[in-house]
């Protein structure tokens, strides 16, 4: 390896440049500022698709026709048709509603169970913190996935149990942000003075630490919403999840995926949406981050 | 030291406790009878039924209902498989070894993938090799695992015919046939895993570059090399080895789906064909174990930071 010479280590070290910037370094920056606008386009298409749904879906989502199954892209049919000829464009678009509205309502869930329980904790301190963290930490200790197998098999399949499910299982990494913020905005001045004036309580928690703590509650929902538009994918394509017809993502896989040496395109699209929203609304959360509350980034993991 | 261990010991105490609690409260909401549950297919009389209740304590309160249950499963008795007849515990024991190739093969590509992307792409920083690791994290956390699942088994299945998509061979019997019936499986469920590491580790290793420990071990003239290796790597990969830790939850998770799109007999696939069968003790058993390794991996990794990081003082 080369040898560094003092000067050079410690203008490294310290972030100053000697030579002048590698053109890789313009790429990554230009990606990285790109790379929240790209992130908000993708999430805007898709809640158009959602939106607009039936208007510009070029098929009926639920019509079959077995003459056409399982074509690979056409004119006709853009993205192809699946096992039973139905137009593989117009189920995703119709897909991408069922895959944010599971996002939102699941995230609604769990903003609804976790915040309270954060503030809380938070506010409160000693023993009710003490109570509620361990019990924060009980439900992490369920994989993710487990845990919404176990709520889905004790209230039986379909969306809205799905959505119930992941709302439970997102609720301890809401309810750990929010506690983590509320322990140190209730110590900032003004709450101390709310509180001096005998503000009550319930009072203090939502008009004055909820507001302060919303940029990373924000971030965290982005992310969230992410991963809960993989879970419901993952449950439909396990068949546990959205019940058929209905076109979910996860269940156009899992019908695809029997006929992939027929088609592999009916396997491919589905796929390929699911991975471009998911990685938009991770652009959009990086880049909400990067705005919102720069020292957030570590403290955040994938849950 | 002792007294930090024997802290997070008293700790796992209520933790293990509400875990319990949160895996019997699954069976109240369950709909059904769980005197019938627990005796499986086995048909009788109503009143043997009811004798079947009294012994479970199913006629008492709810909390004596709960401590009962918890003395069973003490005990090791987690009842009887609907489908199968067998103990709920043998059922999952026999599946265990299975996951266990499968999550271990899984781990091995993550760390191996994710340490050295990392640390390649925080040291040749900015790049053309860190771009690529860059993107390579990105869509590695969005790529849903069924879906590469699909895409590695169209690539080197369909397409090339090299290696196997369904199947499980044990690594004890046929070391080459588990390596080709686990390649393809251990990628899908590795790869997102991988992807995290590779974060994690470039920003930890851009973190401790910067340090003055290794501004002074390059102005004394150490060999870049060394400094790497020496300096920065062993400091660096002490915040990663938490999220190593983290991650051994979030591959249980994935090999529900692993197992069931490859084929392959272990607790995963159990769950989800239980969840099919109705067969709730089963779910229940598996929830319940699952859950207990994640704690106790946990706790191996808080123990592990504590011992590999002297700095930090546990009392």
């Amino acid at each position: 390896m080369r040898a560094v010479g003092p000067a050079l280590a410690i203008a490294r070290a310290t972030g100053q440049r000697l030579t002048p910037a590698r053109p890789w370094g313009f790429v990554k920056k230009l990606l990285r500022v790109r790379l929240a606008a790209v992130g908000l386009g993708i999430v805007l298409l898709f809640a158009a698709m959602a939106a607009l749904g039936d208007l510009v879906a070029p098929y009926d989502p639920l019509k079959t026709n077995l003459r056409e199954v399982l074509r690979p892209p056409t004119l006709a049919h853009p993205l192809g048709t699946d096992v039973v000829g139905r137009d593989t464009l117009s189920r995703i678009i119709l897909g991408s509603r069922i895959a944010l509205e599971v996002g939102l309502i699941s995230v609604g869930v769990a903003l609804v169970l976790g915040v309270p329980l954060g503030l809380v904790a938070g506010y409160y301190r000693g023993l009710v913190d003490d109570i509620l963290m361990r019990a924060i930490d009980a439900m992490y200790s369920f994989p993710t996935l487990i845990l919404a197998l176990g709520i889905l098999a004790a209230l039986g399949p379909g969306i809205q149990n799905v959505m119930i499910a992941l709302g439970v299982v997102f609720t301890p990494s809401f309810a750990r942000i929010v506690r983590s913020l509320t322990l140190s905005i209730r110590e900032t001045d003004y709450a101390m003075a709310a509180r001096a004036l005998g503000v009550p309580t319930r009072r203090i928690l939502y008009r004055h630490i909820l507001p302060n703590a919303l940029a990373p509650i924000i971030v965290q929902g982005s992310l969230a919403m992410a991963f809960a538009i993989l879970a419901e994918a993952g449950l439909s394509f396990l068949g546990v999840g959205v019940e058929p017809p209905t076109p979910s993502w996860g269940a156009m896989l899992n019908q695809a995926y029997g006929y992939l040496a027929r088609s592999p395109y009916a396997s491919l699209f589905p796929g390929m949406a699911i991975t471009l929203l998911v990685l938009g609304l991770n652009f959009l959360g990086d880049a909400l981050r990067d705005v919102l509350d720069p020292r957030l980034g570590r403290a955040l993991g994938l849950r | 030291m002792q007294r930090y261990i024997l802290r997070r010991l008293l700790q796992l105490v209520p933790v293990l406790l509400l875990v319990t609690v949160a895996t019997f409260a699954l069976i109240l909401l369950l709909p059904g009878d769980p005197a019938q549950a627990y005796l499986g297919e086995t048909t009788v009389s109503e009143t043997e039924l009811e004798q079947v209740r009294h012994e479970l304590g199913l006629d008492r309160a709810i909390p004596v209902q709960y401590g009962l249950w918890l003395w069973r499963i003490l005990q090791g008795d987690f009842g009887r498989s609907i489908y199968s007849n067998e103990p709920v515990l043998s059922t999952i024991a026999r599946r265990l070894p299975v996951t266990l190739q499968l999550g271990v093969a899984a781990y091995a590509i993550a760390v191996a993938i994710g340490l050295t992307a990392g640390v390649v792409s925080a040291v040749r920083r900015n790049s053309m090799a860190d771009v690529g690791a860059t993107v390579f994290s990105m869509l590695g956390v969005a790529i849903p695992n069924y879906w590469l699942g699909i895409l590695l088994i169209f690539a080197f299945t369909l397409a090339l015919r090299w290696l196997p998509a369904s199947g499980f061979v044990s690594v004890f019997e046929d070391p080459m046939g588990a390596l080709r019936h686990m390649a393809l499986p251990a990628f899908a469920l590795g790869t997102s895993a991988a992807a995290v590491n590779m974060r994690q580790t470039r920003s930890a290793v851009l973190e401790v570059l910067a340090q003055d420990y290794v501004v002074t071990a390059r102005a004394k003239g150490l060999r870049e090399r060394r400094v790497i290796w020496v300096h920065v790597l062993k400091n660096a990969l002490l915040p990663v080895v938490t999220v190593m830790g983290l991650q051994i939850s979030h591959l249980i998770s994935g090999t529900v789906i692993v197992e069931t799109m490859f084929a392959i007999p272990g607790m995963g696939r159990l769950t989800v064909f239980s969840i099919f069968q109705r067969d709730f003790l089963v779910v229940q058993g598996v929830v319940l174990m699952v859950a207990l390794s994640v704690v106790l991996t946990n706790l191996v990794t808080d123990l592990l930071y504590a011992v590999l990081d002297p700095r930090i003082k546990y009392t």
